[in-house]
């Protein structure tokens, strides 16, 4: 049974093309066939986390308006073969998306894939609304501060009541992502904990990605940061959790501060690298 | 008007005069300030085409009850009428000539409304009708509410940006209440969970209702329309069970053992 999961935040920059990206590519090498949508009309970059920029002909609103049809619209990825795109315009704005428009899509798309990624614009307006509207799960994307978590609260807020499940008197699965979790910043108590953020969402906790460089060095070579070799820590946590979001039950691990050998030595002395960050 | 619309209302009278009273708290706290919220009755005028028509009847009535609305607020309801925007000018005109206050109009594009008139007043409740003169029977509806049961219970957390408002009695939540969300209550507000938003409890002016949370770090507390600012509450109270009630026009604010 086909599931359209929406990847959402309010707040932008927490990371919900990454994210979307990088669960992505790990449903599908797992087996699984996905279409990530990008619902980000006028600010599209999930084709190029993807590294499919230049294999774009149509798009999303092409399709809302009847100029192309779906199959036409789709981009393959070059190295996953479950794993396609369907791009946002660049030239266009949200204005062009139609309700009934994104409907018919996602109905369509529910035909031929397992998952359906939606990834939502930031903002609560008009765009995040119909990247949600379809959803029967969400992944809140937060960053371990106040502000984000505050906008993930009136997200949740609005997946409870713009959904057509929750308009139907349902209710969509919502799951936690905490992105950008630094260890050593944690300790320090500059943010929030795991802990902090969950008691506040009060949601279940899907994962939590380490702030990596890994993500982007992956973006700029058009690699989901699943796909990279050697994958690194934060690519792991997006495994797991796409693990998680097919049902796997694997324990959430909590990134903890790397103290080598050389940290601890230099730490004690001043010249560590938490002294130096 | 609910006592929210009263917090956004920019002629409420704000009163900063008040001697502070101290809060009972471990530290002292500065005095709580009063807004008042107000309800006003105003005469609902409904035309249905054709307009002549209603016009002549219009001002058949005014003829035989001369002064019944002089100088009283009317909201015009031009939901039959569906004019046009220029339609709406030409009724306005019309009105005012036949010494009609009219203070903000319904039922027509927003943008229509002439900037002078009073954004629309939201769901007011119909209370009689003006031109047949024709009461509702306040007996049988006083009954009803008093079968009604008197309090709200929400069974999930109230999230950043959710207004809640129940004006007929208690509120209860079983669940946090986020940052940015708002409760407003005509009686006491119970939240079994964390209260980090803002809660206005009596509104209008109930000063014997009280707040009780089961975590306290709520961003304003308000009964009857005294407000305190919880920055200036003792710490020591933060993230502890908390009950807050009123007196005199102060905040007490104790612990719950």
């Amino acid at each position: 049974m086909s599931q359209v999961i929406v990847v959402t935040s309010g707040k932008g920059g927490v990371g919900k093309t990454t994210t979307t990206a990088a669960i992505g590519a790990s449903l599908a090498k797992i087996g699984k066939s996905v279409v990530v949508v990008d619902f980000d009309v006028g600010l599209r970059n999930l084709d190029l986390v993807l590294g499919a920029e230049r294999r774009v002909v149509f798009d999303l609103i092409n399709v809302v308006q009847g100029q192309a049809n779906l199959s036409q619209a789709l981009v393959k990825d070059k190295r996953l073969d479950t794993l396609w795109l369907l791009p946002a315009s660049q030239t266009r704005d949200k204005d062009a998306l139609t309700e009934g428009g994104v409907a018919k899509i996602i109905d369509e798309l529910r035909e031929s894939f397992d998952y359906v990624l939606c990834d939502s614009p930031a903002g609560i307006e008009r765009g995040a609304v119909l990247a949600m509207r379809h959803a029967d799960q969400a992944i809140i994307v937060t960053n371990p501060e106040v502000s984000s978590v505050r906008d993930s609260d009136r997200i949740i807020g609005m997946l409870d009541a713009r959904t057509i499940r929750a308009e139907q008197g349902g209710r969509i699965d919502k799951h936690l992502l905490i992105s950008r979790y630094d260890p050593a910043r944690v300790t320090r108590g500059e943010m929030l904990t795991t802990e902090d953020v969950a008691d506040i969402l009060s949601i279940p906790l899907l994962g939590i990605v380490p702030e990596s460089e890994d993500v982007l060095r992956a973006s700029n070579i058009g690699m989901p940061v699943t796909m990279i070799t050697p994958i690194g820590p934060a690519g792991i946590a997006y495994e797991t959790a796409a693990r998680r979001l097919t049902g796997e039950d694997v324990r959430v691990a909590v990134p903890e501060e790397r103290t080598g050998l050389f940290d601890r030595l230099f730490g004690e002395l001043g010249f560590g690298r938490r002294a130096a960050a | 008007m609910t006592a929210a619309a009263a917090l956004a209302d920019p002629e409420t009278l704000i009163n900063y005069d008040r001697p502070s009273a101290p809060c009972q708290s471990e530290a002292p706290t500065p005095a709580s300030f009063r807004f008042f919220g107000r309800s006003v009755l105003a005469f609902v005028l409904a035309p249905s085409p054709p307009l002549s028509d209603w016009l002549s009847s219009l001002d058949a009535w005014i003829q035989r009850s001369r002064g019944a609305l002089t100088g009283r607020p009317v909201v015009l309801d031009l939901t039959r009428l569906a004019p046009s925007e220029a339609g709406v000018q030409d009724i306005l005109t019309t009105l005012r000539e036949r010494k009609l206050r009219i203070i903000s109009i319904e039922g027509v594009d927003r943008h229509w409304i002439p900037d002078d008139l009073s954004p629309l007043p939201i769901s007011g409740r119909a209370v009689m009708s003006a031109i047949t003169g024709r009461a509702p029977e306040p007996v049988a509806q006083a009954e009803d509410r008093a079968a009604e049961p008197a309090s709200l219970v929400i069974d999930r957390p109230v999230r950043s940006g959710e207004a809640i408002s129940f004006l007929d009695g208690d509120v209860t939540i079983c669940g946090s209440v986020s940052s940015g969300a708002e409760i407003v209550a005509g009686g006491s507000v119970h939240v079994y969970g964390t209260l980090r938003g803002r809660v206005v409890a009596g509104a209008p002016d109930n000063k014997e209702a009280r707040i009780f949370c089961r975590k306290f770090d709520a961003e304003l507390l308000g009964i009857a329309g005294y407000y305190q600012i919880v920055e200036d509450v003792a710490p020591t109270l933060l993230g502890k069970p908390v009950a807050a009630r009123l007196s005199n026009g102060a905040f007490i604010l104790s612990p719950i053992d």
